[in-house]
């Protein structure tokens, strides 16, 4: 055969194996999906879900995960959008002494980088014990409460909502600042009426994603000492709490079939509210997209 | 406002180099001599770096008011910098620095004491390609306003702005549409609308008609020497025969030095400068 | 247009006062208080991210001296035995950080064929509908909560390695390399998408112009132009892999040693920071100055591998411009 029908052939084969490899990606999730589904279907019932944990498998509820997951959401975001925000605007948009400014983005490329466990000792030091240092017999950590979590949570995604929303600035084009500065705005003027109603969606796209990483990451609240037997519903921020993720490795770390099947129902749940999270974020993402096709002409 | 398209020999006008002469740049003699003008800007000493490379080198002149005055030059010669320092556009650029004095109506506006904001509020800008807001055709132009309190009626105001950029009739129905529902001549005509409603003392353009068809340039045009009865106007052009079309005054500038600048007609008839000559008649640039 | 008495569009020139029409006209906006206010609020957004390095870096060194204090430095780098709850305590950590390596390079055995070889695909061959198909999935599979994938590797892949490997153990490093490879794949795809998609088309169409075909223009001239970003990459996937920590704990185990038997159980740096935080530890003690020691390891070997990664994606990127 000739060197031109060899090397096609060698082409194909390469398609080919890049192609399965794709495929393989696709494989792996369904794989993932069937083991969970058949594990957990059968556990998901009305008691599951609004029942608390219990010491028997068959008694196991999750609505406690539930409902600590979505105030640890929400506090999150309280905390770590307007930061993660903010910082993205000031480093993209008001940009002096370029030195410290690349430290500072450079600085957040690596955080994005740390282990979540890492960010789990700094919140068990810092926000739960206070470095133990006490005034006046206070101490001034919180405890293993929600609000701990919540803070922990927020500087593991502070990272990612910046980089995201650097990023959505950054494809804002030029020539509407300098249009808004032409007609002599300030610079908060420019930012406020030209850059974010135009990176809004690129923005909000990376905080509906960011958060949705939060609600997955089991790491930190492990160390902050979510715990995974809670029979009440948190109250206030300062009570202890219990997410999705640690209550399906506390029931996937014990040894009894029972738990391992309520895991999969909980992670059932988990999966499900990611989806929603996904999609909505999806959506937005298709928008943004057609929006910036306008104003690209 | 056409009658500059009139053949030109049947008035007074030369041809220089191919370039037919707008015919009222011709049309008295003794305005050209003993018109008073007035100053708007003065320029003295200018000396315009970014970090090392000089951009500017030692520019004296003036602006007059309520004339249109177009820079020319080949690329690179530094017409679309002292534009841009004339609003202090430039100061977005990291490496720019400035020697010299820039006066607006007396006011030195690279002062200390002097916001660069509010600069631009009096000198305004319009761009090479048009870059409406998007917003509505109408939030467009009032937003600039409001922002400044301003304190007449804006849709007076916005109503005011379009007229007199030749827009109204094509738009007066559909204020609240996308500024991007509009064609590119269009989208320019709102750009100045935009700018001529901040009440500005004087107007720039950096080829302002650089991307748009013959017929919106022409428009275009016809509406400059409009404004100029109101506005002093500075333009930039790559384009011969616009400045020589629209031209009050014409500066020739070349590797950031300015090489000639008189009234028009002088610069296009009868330069005193041999590099004026050639570039006018094409031999570089 | 009909002649008007008072021409609108000149106002605030002519009047003389700029101020009497704009009424915010002289209060020098950009100095405003408001302005600076915003201005100084969102500039110690800025510093808070520096803050937080900062924080890290301080809580891991002080607390990580502690123990230092107490344990010696040279036996905790060189020592081959970890046992802080034996008596006596062994304080090596290389069992530990053998443990995390045969984990990291595991999983980049599975995500890296799989992601390059995606990723290759996804932006040399497919088609735009495949693409805009297949890439939500992918990154759902990188969307996926790591303590599903524990879950996974526990009950769905020990299982199926078992019908091959009967003497494999149910915590084992080679069902958790698996499943972490599985959780990577999406990363190393887009990072490498990302590298591939930068070669600017003037370098592709100049291939196909010399009659180059498509799979020599696709290995011989754009791979080798997107080395350095892919390289990257694969940098960046394994410092995440070294800091996977869900997954190990659930299907790793928690006995370390160095046999770098894949069949075995072992434990991560990771992995032991969770076992030691779950327990009953009293703080102050030198078990619980385990964790900074052991924290402080983790980050300087992940903050090292994500450093490589930006340096090399800064230094020798091909320079297209």
């Amino acid at each position: 055969m000739t060197r031109k029908t060899r090397y096609q052939i060698y082409g194909i084969l390469f398609q080919s194996v890049c192609l399965i490899a794709n495929f393989s990606a696709l494989f792996f999730l369904a794989l993932v999906m069937h083991d969970v589904l058949v594990d957990g279907w059968e556990g998901l019932s009305f008691d599951f879900l609004t029942g608390y944990p219990s010491r028997k498998p068959e008694n196991a509820g999750i609505l406690p995960a539930i409902v600590g997951t979505i105030y640890m959401m929400l506090l999150t975001a309280f905390i770590a959008i307007p930061t993660g925000v903010g910082a993205a605007i000031f480093l993209e948009e008001y940009s002096q002494k370029a030195l410290f400014i690349n430290f500072v983005k450079l600085n957040i490329q690596n955080l994005a980088g740390v282990p979540s466990i890492v960010y789990g000792i700094l919140g068990l030091t810092l926000f739960v014990r206070g470095f133990d240092l006490e005034i006046a017999g206070f101490s001034l950590g919180m405890g293993r409460s929600l609000l701990a979590g919540s803070l922990t949570m927020a500087l593991v995604i502070l990272p990612i909502i910046t980089i995201s929303t650097q990023e959505a600035l950054r494809a804002v084009p030029e020539s509407f600042r300098l249009a808004g500065f032409g007609i002599g705005m300030t610079r908060w003027q420019v930012i406020r009426y030209q850059v974010l109603p135009v990176a809004m969606p690129g923005i909000l796209t990376g905080v509906i994603l960011s958060l949705s990483r939060a609600i997955g990451e089991s790491a930190p609240l492990l160390m902050i000492g979510a715990l995974a037997f809670v029979a009440f519903l948190p109250a206030n921020p300062m009570d202890s709490f219990t997410v999705l993720p640690i209550q399906i490795f506390n029931w996937a770390s014990r040894p009894q079939k029972g738990f391992h099947d309520a895991a999969a129902s909980a992670i059932i749940v988990l999966m499900l509210l990611l989806l929603i999270m996904n999609a909505i974020s999806i959506i937005m993402r298709a928008y943004y997209n057609s929006k910036l096709r306008d104003l690209k002409n | 406002m056409n009658d500059k398209n009139k053949n030109s020999s049947e008035k007074e006008g030369r041809d220089v180099g191919g370039i037919s002469l707008a015919s009222d740049l011709v049309k008295s003699k003794e305005e050209i001599h003993d018109e008073e003008l007035k100053t708007v800007f003065e320029c003295r000493n200018v000396n315009i770096y970014y970090s090392d490379f000089k951009a500017i080198e030692d520019l004296d002149m003036d602006i007059y008011e309520k004339k249109i005055t177009t820079l020319i030059g080949p690329s690179g010669c530094g017409k679309s910098t002292f534009l841009r320092t004339l609003n202090r556009m430039n100061d977005f650029i990291d490496d720019f620095r400035i020697e010299g004095n820039v006066l607006l109506h007396g006011d030195n506006i690279f002062s200390k004491k002097v916001d660069p904001v509010e600069i631009r509020l009096r000198v305004g800008m319009v761009f090479q390609s048009p870059n409406p807001f998007p917003k509505s055709i109408f939030e467009n132009i009032a937003l600039g306003p409001r922002i400044n309190g301003y304190t007449g009626d804006l849709d007076e105001l916005v109503e005011e702005a379009l007229q007199k950029s030749y827009l109204w009739d094509e738009v007066k129905d559909k204020l609240t549409a996308s500024a991007y529902s509009l064609s590119g001549g269009q989208q320019q005509r709102l750009c100045i609308a935009r700018a001529i409603a901040m009440q500005p003392e004087v107007l720039l353009m950096d080829e302002p008609t650089a991307s748009l068809d013959p017929i919106s340039t022409s428009k275009i045009e016809d509406l400059l020497v409009e404004l100029k009865k109101d506005y002093s106007v500075v333009i930039v052009t790559h384009n011969l025969q616009q400045a020589a079309r629209i031209g009050d005054f014409t500066a020739l500038f070349y590797q950031g030095k300015l090489i000639e600048f008189s009234r028009t007609f002088k610069v296009f008839t009868n330069p005193s400068q041999k590099l004026t000559e050639d570039y006018i008649t094409g031999r570089f640039g | 247009m009909p002649e008007k008495t008072r021409n609108i569009l000149t106002e605030a020139v002519t009047s003389g006062d700029r101020r009497s029409i704009f009424h915010r006209y002289g209060d020098r906006p950009s100095y405003s208080g408001k302005e600076k206010f915003i201005r100084w609020l969102l500039a110690s957004m800025g510093h808070l991210t520096v803050m937080v390095t900062v924080s890290i870096i301080l809580v891991l060194l002080v607390d990580a001296l502690f123990f230092f204090e107490k344990a010696s430095f040279i036996e905790f780098f060189t020592g081959t035995k970890w046992e802080p709850f034996g008596q006596p305590k062994k304080l090596g950590v290389l069992p530990l950080f053998s443990g995390t390596m045969m984990i990291a390079f595991g999983s980049c055995m599975v995500a890296i064929p799989f992601g390059f070889g995606s990723a290759v695909y996804l932006t040399q061959y497919a088609s735009p509908r495949f693409q805009a198909l297949v890439k939500p999935v992918i990154e759902v599979l990188g969307g996926v909560p790591t303590v599903v994938y524990g879950y996974f590797a526990l009950t769905g892949i020990t299982p199926l390695l078992k019908v091959v490997f009967p003497e494999i153990q149910v915590f084992n490093a080679l069902s958790a390399s698996i499943v972490v490879g599985i959780s990577i794949i999406p990363m190393v795809s887009s990072l490498s998408s990302d590298a591939m998609n930068a070669v600017p088309n003037s370098i592709k169409t100049a291939g196909y112009a010399v009659g180059m075909q498509k799979f020599h223009v696709v290995t011989k001239i754009i791979i080798p132009a997107s080395t350095s970003g892919v390289i990257a990459s694969f940098m960046l996937a394994f410092a995440r892999a070294v800091g996977e920590t869900m997954t190990v704990t659930l299907a790793a185990g928690s006995t370390p040693n160095m046999s770098w038997n894949y069949l075995e159980g072992i434990q991560t740096m990771t992995a032991f920071i969770v076992q030691m935080s779950l327990g009953d530890t009293p703080a102050g003690s030198i078990e619980y100055y385990t964790i900074y020691a052991i924290g402080l390891s983790l980050f300087g070997v992940t903050f090292l591998f994500n450093f490589i990664a930006t340096t090399i994606v800064k230094r020798f990127r091909e320079v297209y411009k």
